[in-house]
């Protein structure tokens, strides 16, 4: 039971994002499924690609990173079918594919969630803590390499399309297609669900708007009140 | 600076940011700060987390960022030295003057007297670790230091410091928007108790190497040493592993003991803060993400600059970035003594 002496915190907005993000994220999802029927060999390949190019790009992060030295993490992605194992503190960082049948490698620590959650939080376009809060992001094992790992991260400026498309070849052409046509046809169809969503959310927003303005100066009074008659009360009590 | 002269006259309250990293510095002047908060990657700050702060050598280059686009920098060095090694506090200081930081934001008397003496230019800043919460403390500190700001500790009323603002002749900085200490903070001993490191002299609540979570089927079990802090069934949203917002058994009732893990939000009530006297707003998060920096950054930016409207709106917004996905006005509107 909370303190009634504490304040009272408000719960009406819990968990509430920007529809637009939250419709963009829930297509981002579907990245997952589109992965399960392929063979794991064209994305381990791809994958090398992406971590070179983000080597090669992002030096400072990876010198960072040299404090974790052979320290080993799972990246458990649970909606796709295999984890990633992956070493970014040795000399030339690496990333294991692996398949849930096989057992992971010995890790410091596993960091589990969906895979675009993973994908926000590379790109810097989600917070950290805040995925921990809605417990989209569960995390297990040692903290201080989990932190060195996340803020070496967000320190970054981690493009993934950009490091997908690295290197030559028809892979990563064909990835680097699919990924931007991905992402076009995710901007169009959030933007036109997000018309229709404000066409009908508009006069309920206005109604809460007045409401909010209504509850604040009650919440105001109320809190005056409360504070007169404690004043009241000492006097009284001299 | 920005916003003298860009923002018009009805903006007057500066914002200051929080920043872990160069690129989250780079994302609060992108979103608009006026000032930016940050530290050395060592114990001298009260946010001494691995892997997060600046080298001496980023902050330079930070510095020079931020004075480009006309935005501040204050360089926290706001933990108490610890005995023998007071030399790494020192240096820091020397670093900021060197640098060209616009203020430091220090906490102990000694570090106090060391930069009035060394670097009587450097402007200083009294932290919210200080916990300077009334007159005489904070005229002390203005006259034996020349300190030019104080940092409010988060257990004020905006009654009570409209009445403060009245009876001192520093600028004040209050806390808007992120964790929520309701501690007597620069003397909590909490974590200390049950790690022996502390913000205080450490520069970490519950250091990193204290903290385990254990996952039980669907619940998660969050603990700091040997203490458990609480057991979040599945999907419920999560705090920090800090002593300070566990759920303990007592007298046999499962009750958080001390504080709720609740975010701050003061979105929506800028105007009264101003009129209080406040100089400046504190974003709270030098250990949060870019994501974070960004959104509530340009949130606060945009509810300066239109001050007394749509703050509500925007700090419902807001509250996918708060801890235990709660907010509250905490002490500016409490109603307990």
């Amino acid at each position: 039971m909370p303190d009634p002496n504490l304040p009272q915190a408000s719960f009406a907005n819990r968990n509430k994002t920007d529809p637009e993000e939250r419709l963009e994220f829930s297509l981002l999802s579907l990245v997952g499924p589109a992965l399960r029927p392929l063979p794991l060999w064209p994305l381990q390949h791809a994958a090398n690609m992406a971590l070179r190019s983000m080597v090669h790009r992002q030096p400072e992060v990876f010198a960072r990173l040299r404090q974790l030295g052979g320290a080993c993490f799972i990246v458990d992605t649970i909606d796709l079918p295999f984890m990633m194992a992956i070493w970014p503190g040795i000399d030339s960082p690496r990333l294991i594919l692996v398949e849930r049948r096989n057992a992971p490698p010995p890790a410091i620590a596993t960091i589990r969630g969906k895979l675009a959650s993973f994908l926000a939080l590379i790109e810097g376009k989600k917070d950290g803590d805040a995925l921990f809060f809605s417990r989209e992001l569960l995390i297990e094992g040692d903290m201080t390499a989990v932190l060195y790992l996340r803020n070496a991260i967000d320190g970054a400026e981690i493009d993934i399309a950009r490091d997908l498309s690295a290197g030559s070849g028809f892979l990563p052409k064909m990835l680097n297609g699919i990924f931007h046509l991905h992402c076009r046809a995710m901007r169009q169809v959030a933007s036109a669900v997000t018309d229709c969503q404000r066409a009908f959310a508009a006069p309920l927003e206005r109604k809460l708007a007045h409401h909010e303005a209504a509850l604040e100066a009650l919440q105001i009074k109320i809190a005056k009140l409360g504070r007169d008659v404690q004043k009241a009360e000492r006097r009284r009590l001299g | 600076m920005r916003g003298d002269g860009l923002r018009g006259a009805t903006a007057s309250l500066e914002l200051v940011c929080p920043a872990g990293t160069p690129a989250a510095l780079r994302a609060a002047v992108t979103a608009g700060a006026d000032a930016v908060y940050c530290g050395f990657s060592d114990a001298t700050n009260a946010r001494n987390f691995p892997g997060l702060n600046f080298s001496p050598d980023e902050m330079r280059v930070a510095i020079e960022f931020a004075h480009t686009r006309a935005v501040k920098v204050l360089i926290a060095i706001n933990t108490y030295p610890q005995a023998g090694k007071l030399q790494l506090w020192h240096q820091a200081i020397d670093h900021a003057a060197e640098f060209g930081a616009d203020a430091v934001i220090l906490a102990d008397m000694g570090l106090l007297a060391y930069a009035a003496d060394r670097h009587p230019t450097l402007r200083r800043h009294l932290s919210v670790q200080a916990s300077a919460s009334n007159r005489e403390s904070i005229s002390f500190f203005v006259r034996e230091f020349g300190v030019k700001r104080v940092v409010l500790p988060r257990v004020l009323t905006v009654e009570e410091i409209a009445e403060l603002n009245s009876e001192i002749s520093v600028e004040t900085e209050v806390f808007v928007f992120g964790g929520l200490c309701v501690m007597a903070e620069g003397r909590c001993a909490l974590s200390s108790y049950v790690t022996g490191q502390s913000p205080n002299m450490n520069g970490v609540c519950s250091p990193a190497c204290a903290v385990g979570y254990e996952m039980r089927g669907d619940e998660m079990v969050s603990r700091l040493g040997d203490v458990t802090i609480d057991i979040y069934p599945a999907h419920a949203p999560a705090g920090y592993p800090t002593i300070c917002k566990g759920q303990y058994l007592v007298r046999g009732e499962r009750q958080y003991l001390f504080e709720e893990p609740t975010s701050l939000s003061a979105l929506g009530i800028l105007p009264h803060l101003q009129r209080a006297g406040v100089t400046a707003i504190k974003i709270e998060g030098r250990q949060r993400g870019k994501a974070y920096i960004t959104d509530v950054v340009a949130s606060f930016r945009q509810a300066i600059d239109t001050l007394g409207h749509g703050g509500e709106k925007r700090a419902a917004a807001l509250a996918h970035l708060t801890e235990g996905g709660q907010v509250t006005k905490g002490a500016y509107q409490k109603s307990w003594r």
